[in-house]
């Protein structure tokens, strides 16, 4: 005979094992032959992502996804933000299928050991490079992230960087203006590149970085990702760049 | 006229053809069918018999044409004398090409995804000099995956762009950093677009899926979707393409004459006619045009002929349009 014991409940559910989950270090974003998107927005299925907000796929709900981790990676930031903004949902968008189980099961594992939270956390499989927008309304993110990106040195490989002129048109069209871009990387040469072109976009506008310390969000950006911590364990250096998503200049 | 065209495209208001082929092209009065010029590849230029022009465009006092393709470069010609007037290399491959509307710029998408403007006018003239220009010139429009078509709005605020990843993508021109809406929906490459002539706040789409699609393309809504297949389908050979069972449109042209669309196909003997129904604001289903090979390229001569360049001996026909009617009149050996 058992008896309910709550104490144990921490135990009894396991939070899943990354060494399962480890998968080759890089997967090549332009080939996306099985990956699954909406053909809009509007046909997106947010019922398996926030049941207790989307009972069906077609519930009207009037909370949108604001947040996007975008190449979160095992998702440490968003399981960092949840319970500070229990009213936003948040997403993490991964491409690498076996990182996406482990979040998807660490999240699942966090709904049941505290019940009622974590509901606003998800994950999906996706390739941020071609598809954001068959996510995303216009205007609807309020804050993106871009943590420990793939550095991709060569120059050859430069078009395969997250941050580069093509996709910020992308990322602009789904911010809503007043919306923040957050970059952190521990590799000086990616910083300048993503400063470089996001200085000279005109939709992006630098945050100060004494500005950006008074943000509550910026010390998990820092410290919160599985890469964050690795770079401080190694003691490396860590570069933020936030930028603000501001009306165009020419309009 | 023995070659295999690559494109055909009609001057805006003479009854003039171009048809291109290799690095070549001929000029047809299309009220009498004769070749008013041939311009051939210049010696220096034949370097390979691979190298084809694929997209030709006249600016829209027909002052110039423009051809690019497979060389890299964009010539453009004086259509008073069909002189090349000047070349300028650029990066990658264009798949798409217009002159804004005052003649004075080129705007062009290409094979990596980019979109540049440049100025007609070629002012350097060294090589080197037009290398450094062109590596100096910063896209206005990026996509990650490659353009297959391209046009600016009527009034040029905006610009549109399609890719292979079923993508329509409406930026603002000449300002394209500035995303002002996505017309989503289609399930495949997108091939074609193009503003109707007779409602230029409205761009038709089409592509891989078998649907005709038309957008109010500012705010990306959908407007209406026509189903085509069950028309087209068998007309075209099995097996054309290994990732789609579905018939691929090569060519989309519209025409102002009597509100009809034509869509040609790769490898298909055919033209699918398409008619506007003005009092529904959409598209219905008009007529199968049967050619006697594969339509390569066609177009709409001044009287709203279609000339079309074929995959067999013919070479060339012409198909006269009477009272909503199609009939194959002349050819061209
Ligand atoms: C170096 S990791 C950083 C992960 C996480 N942000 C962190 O700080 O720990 C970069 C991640 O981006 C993912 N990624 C790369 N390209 C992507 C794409 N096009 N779409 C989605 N995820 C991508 C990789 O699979 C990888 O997990």
């Amino acid at each position: 005979m058992s008896t309910p014991d709550s104490s144990t409940s921490e135990t009894q559910v396991k939070l899943p094992q990354k060494r399962y989950y480890r998968q080759r270090a890089h997967a090549n974003p332009f080939s996306d032959h099985q990956l699954e998107y909406p053909t809009m927005p509007s046909e997106m299925d947010w019922s398996k992502h926030y049941p207790t907000y989307y009972p069906t796929k077609d519930a009207e709900c009037d909370k949108k996804v604001e947040f996007a981790d975008i190449g979160c990676g095992y998702g440490g930031l968003l399981i960092a933000l949840a319970p500070l903004f229990p009213e936003k949902l948040m997403i993490g968008m991964e491409i690498r299928l076996k990182v996406e189980e482990y979040v998807y099961e660490r999240i699942k594992a966090l709904r049941l050991q505290k019940p009622g939270s974590y509901q606003n956390v998800s994950i999906m499989r996706m390739n941020a490079m071609k598809f954001l927008p068959n996510f995303f309304e216009k205007g609807q993110l309020t804050k993106t992230f871009f943590l420990f990106p793939d550095p991709h040195f060569k120059a050859r490989k430069h078009k395969a960087r997250i941050i580069s002129t093509t996709l910020l048109a992308e990322y602009a069209y789904i911010m809503k203006v007043g919306g923040i871009l957050y970059t952190i990387t521990d590799v000086r040469d990616l910083h300048e590149w993503m400063v470089e072109h996001l200085d000279a976009h005109p939709l992006f506008e630098r945050i100060p970085d004494a500005e950006c310390e008074q943000d509550p969000v910026v010390e998990h950006v820092r410290t919160a990702t599985e890469e964050g911590k690795k770079v401080a364990r190694n003691e490396g250096d860590k570069f933020l760049a936030c930028y603000r998503r501001i009306e165009d200049p020419l309009e | 006229m023995k070659a295999r065209y690559t494109d055909v495209v009609q001057h805006p208001s003479q009854e003039l053809m171009v048809f291109s082929y290799g690095q070549g092209y001929y000029v047809v009065k299309t009220s009498t069918g004769e070749i008013i010029k041939q311009v051939q590849p210049s010696e220096e230029n034949k370097t390979s018999g691979l190298e084809h022009f694929r997209t030709t465009t006249f600016s829209k006092d027909g002052k110039y044409l423009a051809t690019t393709g497979d060389d890299k470069e964009i010539r453009v010609w004086d259509t008073t004398n069909w002189e090349q007037q000047s070349a300028r290399p650029v990066l990658k491959r264009i798949n798409a090409m217009q002159f804004t509307k005052d003649g004075s710029q080129i705007v062009e998408a290409d094979k990596f995804g980019d979109v540049y403007v440049f100025p007609t006018e070629v002012s350097e003239t060294t090589a080197a000099e037009k290398q450094e220009e062109m590596k100096k010139n910063k896209p206005i429009v990026g996509h990650v995956s490659m353009l297959t078509d391209m046009t600016l709005s009527d009034d040029e605020k905006y610009i549109i762009t399609a890719d292979r990843d079923e993508h329509v993508r409406v930026s603002r021109f000449p300002n394209g950093y500035n995303i002002e809406s996505y017309c989503m929906g289609h399930t495949d490459v997108i091939t074609n677009i193009q503003l109707l002539p007779w409602a230029p706040n409205i761009l038709a789409t089409v592509g891989g899926d078998c649907t005709f699609r038309i957008w109010d393309f500012v705010v990306g809504k959908e407007l209406h979707s026509l189903q085509y297949k069950s028309y087209v389908e068998k007309y075209v050979p099995e097996g054309v393409d290994a990732n789609s069972m579905d018939p691929i449109v090569m060519k989309m042209e519209l025409n102002m004459k009597d509100n009809i669309a034509v869509l040609s196909f790769a490898k298909a003997p055919i033209l699918l006619v398409l008619k506007w129904d003005a009092s529904k604001s959409s598209f219905e289903f008009s007529s199968i045009v049967e050619t006697s090979a594969p339509v390569l390229s066609f177009g709409f001569d001044i009287e709203g002929n279609i000339w079309t360049a074929l995959d067999d001996e013919t070479r060339v026909a012409v198909y006269l349009r009477k009272d909503g009617s199609v009939s194959r009149a002349l050819c061209y050996c």
